[in-house]
Order: C-alpha cells, then sequence, then structure tokens
C-alpha cells in the first residue's frame, strides 16, 4: 500500500447520450500524496471535471457508468454503496466548485447553509454549530463574519461567496479537497487571494487538493505535481518544474505558448492552437491530438499513442516525447 | 448563557421581521393585489359570520315568493320564497370551502408528485403521462364523470376537484423544481453528502414555494367556478343546501320575471375570482425577483 491520499487507476467514465456512448475520461491514473497539490489542466472539454466528479461519483447515475478504480484510504470508491459513499463526500472529500454564483441555495442565508453542513457531519449542538460557522468565515478572511450569517448569497461577492464555499468544505477537516476551477469566475486579485488561502488552509489542515484549472499562471502558482489532459486521455503527468522546464508533449507546449508573459509585445499575435478540441462522438484515430499539432507525422495517425515514461516521474503521450524533453525546438518538416 | 440565547432569538426576530416587512411594503404598494386581498377578506368574513344575521337560508316563506329586493329582503326572494341573501351569504361557505380546501389538497399533492417525477425518471414517465391523460379532459366533464360515479355530496366534489387540478399543480412544481435540481447548489450539497430527502426537501422545496403559491391561487379561483358550474349543471352541491352554482340553476328559468335570482349570485361569484385572480396576478409579480427591475 503506498502512501498516497488518492490513487486514480485507469479511470473511465462514459455516459450513454442521445447520440450514442461516449467516454469522457479515458483510462486516467494518477495520484495525489497528503499535503500535496495536483493539478489538472486543459482546454474546456478535455474531460477535467468530468475526472473531478467522478471521484465522488456525483454524474447522473442513470446516464453514467465508471471502471476502473479509485483508491482512497483503502477503498475503491467506485465499489462503495451509495450509503458508504456518503460517508465519503464531505466527511472525508470536499470538493468546491466553479461558480460561486449558483452554488449556495438563493433561499437560505449564509449562516442557515453552513450550519446545516456542519450539524450534517458532526454531532454538536445548534449553537456550537453557530459558533463553529463563524470561526470558519473569519478563518476565510471573511469580515464580519456575525452579520454575514444572517445574510443571503445575493448580498455576497462572488470572491465572498466562494469563500463560504470553502469553508463549508472545511467544515469537517476533510482529507482530500477537489477544488474544481474555483478561480475561474472571480477577477485576478480575487483569485490570488483565494489561492493564498487554499495553500494556508491546505497547510494548516494538511489536506491534499486536486486543483482542476485551465490556467496555467494559477498551476505554476499552487500545484505540486500536474496532469495535462486532451480529450479524456492524460497527454503529461510530471512536477511542476519539469512541466514548465521540459514540456514534453506538444499540447503542453502549446498551452505554455498561448500564456501571454508579463515582458510579451502587445503587437504581437498570441499563438494559438489551431482547430477546438473535437466532440467525443468523433474521437480520431491515432494520437487524440494529432489534428491540431504543429510537429504532426505521418505516424501520430496510424497507431494508439502509449504513455511513454520518460524518468521516474515524468511521462508523455507523443511518440516524440524524447527529442521533445531534450527542450529543442523541433518542426514537422511540413507534413499534415 | 441566558445572555447569548436573548441575542440570538433576537436576532432571529429581527431577521425574519426584516423580511416579512420588506415583502408586506412591496405587496401594499402594488394596487391591483391589495384590492384583490380585501375583497377576498371581505368575502371571508361574510361567509363567516354572515350567517348569524342573514337568517335561514332553508325556510320557505310561500306568501313571500319572488319578491323583488326590499327593505325585509334586500336581495329579494326566490320562487319558494326563500331569502336571496341568506342564501348567497350561506352559499359563499360552500363556495369558499370548496375552492380552499382543493387549493389546500391540490398544492400538497402536486408539490408531492412534482418533486418526485423532478427527481426520478421512471416515476415522472409514468406521472407526468398519467397528468397528461387527466389534463386532456375537460376538467368540467372529468369532474361530472367523478361526481357521476361517486354520489352527490360536498365532499365528493372537493375530491373530484383535486383530481382534475393536481396536475396542473404538480405540472409547476416539477418545471420549476428541474430548473432548481440543475442549480451548482445542488450539486454541492451532494458532494458535502446530502441525502436525498435532504436536497429535496429541505432545499429544494422552497425554491419552488413561489410557483407553488401563485398557481394554488388560481386552483382556487378556478374550483370556485367548477364548483358553481357544476352546481349549475345539477351535478355539484346538492339542493337544498344553497350554492352559488345551484343558486343560479334556480334563477335560469325565471330570468325574465325575477332578475335578482341571478344577478346576486351571479355578481358574487364575479367577484370573488376577480379578487382571487387579482391577487393571485400580484403574488406573482411579488415573488417574481425580477419584477422590481422590469418595473
Amino acid at each position: 500500500m503506498s502512501n498516497n491520499l488518492l490513487e486514480v487507476i485507469d479511470l473511465r467514465t462514459s455516459f450513454d447520450t442521445e447520440r450514442g456512448n461516449v467516454t469522457a475520461v479515458d483510462g486516467v491514473s494518477f495520484s495525489v500524496a497528503p499535503g500535496e497539490v495536483v493539478g489538472v489542466v486543459g482546454e474546456s472539454g478535455c474531460g477535467k471535471s468530468v475526472t473531478a466528479e467522478s471521484i465522488l461519483q456525483l454524474l447522473d447515475p442513470s446516464s453514467t457508468s465508471y471502471s476502473g478504480q479509485i483508491l482512497f484510504g483503502g477503498d475503491n470508491l467506485l465499489r462503495l454503496s451509495e450509503d458508504a459513499l456518503r460517508k465519503v463526500r464531505g466527511y472525508r472529500i470536499s470538493m468546491i466548485f466553479q461558480d460561486p454564483m449558483s452554488a449556495l441555495n438563493p433561499v437560505f442565508t449564509i449562516g442557515d447553509q453552513l450550519t446545516e453542513a456542519i450539524l450534517a457531519h458532526k454531532r454538536i449542538g445548534k449553537r456550537r454549530a453557530r459558533a463553529f460557522a463563524i470561526e470558519l468565515l473569519a478563518k476565510t478572511g471573511i469580515p464580519e463574519p456575525e452579520s454575514r450569517m444572517r445574510q443571503y448569497p445575493h448580498q455576497l461577492s462572488g470572491g465572498q461567496r466562494q469563500r463560504v464555499m470553502i469553508a463549508m468544505a472545511l467544515s469537517c477537516d476533510p482529507e482530500l479537497l477537489i477544488a474544481d476551477e474555483p478561480t475561474t469566475a472571480l477577477d485576478v486579485t480575487t483569485q490570488a487571494q483565494i489561492l493564498k488561502l487554499l495553500i494556508e488552509l491546505k497547510d494548516e489542515f494538511d489536506a491534499g487538493i486536486l486543483f482542476i484549472t485551465h490556467d496555467l499562471g494559477v498551476v505554476a502558482e499552487i500545484c505540486d505535481r500536474v496532469v495535462v489532459m486532451y480529450l479524456g486521455e492524460v497527454v503529461e503527468y510530471t512536477d511542476v518544474h519539469t512541466l514548465f522546464d521540459n514540456p514534453a508533449h506538444p499540447y503542453t507546449r502549446g498551452l505554455m505558448a498561448s500564456t501571454p508573459g508579463i515582458d510579451a509585445d502587445p503587437e504581437d499575435d498570441l499563438p494559438i492552437i489551431p482547430g477546438a478540441v473535437p466532440t467525443l462522438h468523433h474521437i480520431p484515430q491515432g494520437c487524440r491530438f494529432a489534428e491540431r499539432c504543429a510537429l504532426v507525422l505521418p505516424e501520430c495517425r496510424q497507431q494508439t499513442i502509449e504513455l511513454e515514461v520518460l524518468s521516474d516521474d515524468h511521462a508523455s503521450r507523443c511518440i516524440r516525447s524524447a527529442e521533445l524533453a531534450t527542450g529543442a525546438s523541433l518542426s514537422n518538416g511540413g507534413v499534415r | 448563557m441566558t445572555d447569548t440565547m436573548t441575542i440570538g432569538s433576537l436576532n432571529r426576530f429581527n431577521k425574519t421581521y426584516s423580511r416579512r416587512s420588506m415583502f408586506m411594503k412591496r405587496f401594499g404598494a402594488h394596487k391591483l393585489a391589495v384590492t384583490g386581498g380585501i375583497v377576498l377578506i371581505a368575502v371571508f368574513l361574510i361567509a363567516a359570520i354572515g350567517p348569524l344575521f342573514a337568517g335561514d337560508p332553508l325556510s320557505l316563506n310561500p306568501s313571500e315568493r319572488l319578491a323583488s329586493p326590499n327593505l325585509q329582503h334586500p336581495f329579494g326572494t326566490d320562487n319558494y320564497g326563500r331569502d336571496i341573501l341568506a342564501r348567497a351569504v350561506a352559499g359563499a361557505r360552500v363556495s369558499l370551502l370548496v375552492g380552499a380546501v382543493t387549493a389546500i389538497i391540490t398544492s400538497v399533492l402536486g408539490a408531492v408528485v412534482g418533486l418526485f417525477a423532478a427527481y426520478n425518471r421512471i416515476a415522472d414517465a409514468i406521472l407526468m403521462r398519467i397528468s397528461d391523460g387527466l389534463m386532456a379532459f375537460p376538467a368540467i366533464l372529468l369532474a361530472i364523470a367523478i361526481m357521476a360515479a361517486m354520489g352527490q355530496q360536498t365532499s365528493n366534489v372537493i375530491i373530484a376537484l383535486s383530481i382534475v387540478f393536481t396536475p396542473y399543480v404538480a405540472r409547476i412544481v416539477r418545471s420549476a423544481a428541474l430548473v432548481a435540481k440543475e442549480q451548482t447548489y445542488v450539486e454541492a450539497l451532494r458532494s458535502q453528502g446530502a441525502s436525498l430527502f435532504r436536497i429535496l426537501w429541505i432545499n429544494i422545496f422552497p425554491n419552488v414555494l413561489s410557483p407553488l403559491i401563485v398557481q394554488a391561487t388560481f386552483v382556487f379561483a378556478d374550483s370556485i367556478i367548477t364548483e358553481a358550474a357544476l352546481s349549475f349543471l345539477g351535478a355539484g352541491v346538492p339542493p337544498p343546501a344553497p350554492s352559488w352554482g345551484n343558486m343560479l340553476l334556480d334563477g335560469k328559468t325565471l330570468i325574465y320575471n325575477a332578475w335578482w335570482m341571478t344577478v346576486f349570485p351571479g355578481a358574487f361569484i364575479m367577484s370573488t375570482i376577480l379578487a382571487v385572480n387579482l391577487l393571485g396576478d400580484g403574488l406573482r409579480d411579488l415573488l417574481d425577483p425580477t419584477y422590481n427591475r422590469r418595473k
């Protein structure tokens, strides 16, 4: 048994849709150690959020099927009954969401919702739960927590609502916190404050964090290790330093190139990755990224590309990984 | 300990007080809703205490048959010499009883059916097909069929109307719950380990309360009308007990000789329905959070 907090092995999540069965997460494996922040990066539609929701199995059970293993505290979460799973949700694994505007119930006060969450998980009296809620709000840096308790969600700003969500997620000392793009809907200053708060709280509670984002700047700031996803597959998996120094997958390189640097000339066009993520109904043969790849070779479309291990903690799903990892600048000699 | 308790309960009081006073203020500014509310309260008062003053609606007086409105009988008398005012006042009791009880029964049943359907696909398919079937019948026809099967009694009128109107409430609740359940807070609740019961009844139910209340007022109005129509057709509240509908029926054949037999119960029906609809429209505006911005 490893000392990992969470170990996802060969996770496959598929949906029954009106246009047939689609696999949104296809053979994804990664792990999170206690106190570690693991980032999951990719464009919209890459399966990041589905991966996060699969861990707690929050997707519509009537149309979703899972396979693989999600090992957490010695249990395979995919094998647990709904009742046993509810004992994990909110108690040991908590989640915060992308959209703080609708993540709180509009008809209840902040205090009622926080207290409800605490009472659901802890056997304490109502008055102590309220006091604890105020304490949690103060911890997340909300000014005047006592008066906030009596306010409704629409009276709070986005950043404050996200702090309330974080307070709620931390209400029962989770071992793992899943953050699904928690700062995407917030402005940059608030984003920085929330990230700082998450790191402080992680250290205080010694929890692991699985951080879903599309923002490489955020990854550089808070993650220890990174999983890069493309169209349901892991395309690169490594620690954050290797990722930024020696990206070994053309997709990772493309993502980095399309992030503007502080010293970039505003007159220059920002490099982009051409095209868009294909839909899950039309997954290309061979390398899934080939259509959009600047370094594509004819072989790329002929075989299924496996995740290639480059070093102890670095893997990439590209036949040219070895060349790329050296940092050489490559081209495909004009092949399309 | 005592101190914190007092502060806690004070806060609680303040909170509910301010929320309620805010709603009352907006309600007061909505003139049509206030008018409807006042008329409806007046009709309720008439139904509650009117019979104490208006005399016996069933006492026959052949010597005063078809008397036109006069001091002794302000609304005149009918073809058996019964006082129209006394009968209209007693009829208000029947109409409001039928309307209110039907509105309550359909709200409860509709909320249960609607929420359940929103959360379970199989239940949804079955329950909504049943309600499609019920809604395909004209309400009055279905009510007559049910009354014919179960017998002519006021309680059966209520049962028939509840069966007829529950699908309409259930539809509204279901659609509001379908919107609510896609909100992120429902997923957040699930991620917190909340049970289905807690999500559905404690968290989603308050979000569908506004459309439910509005629909209940319209059911209230519709049941009064449908009850009157049933009684008019002779399938509602059984005579000699007065109801607005069977008073119209009695007056129908004599409409050219004794206009007061139809005009007064008709005026009662019209003003009650108008009041309920005005109140319902007002509530719909007031409970819609975008209404103030629209104005």
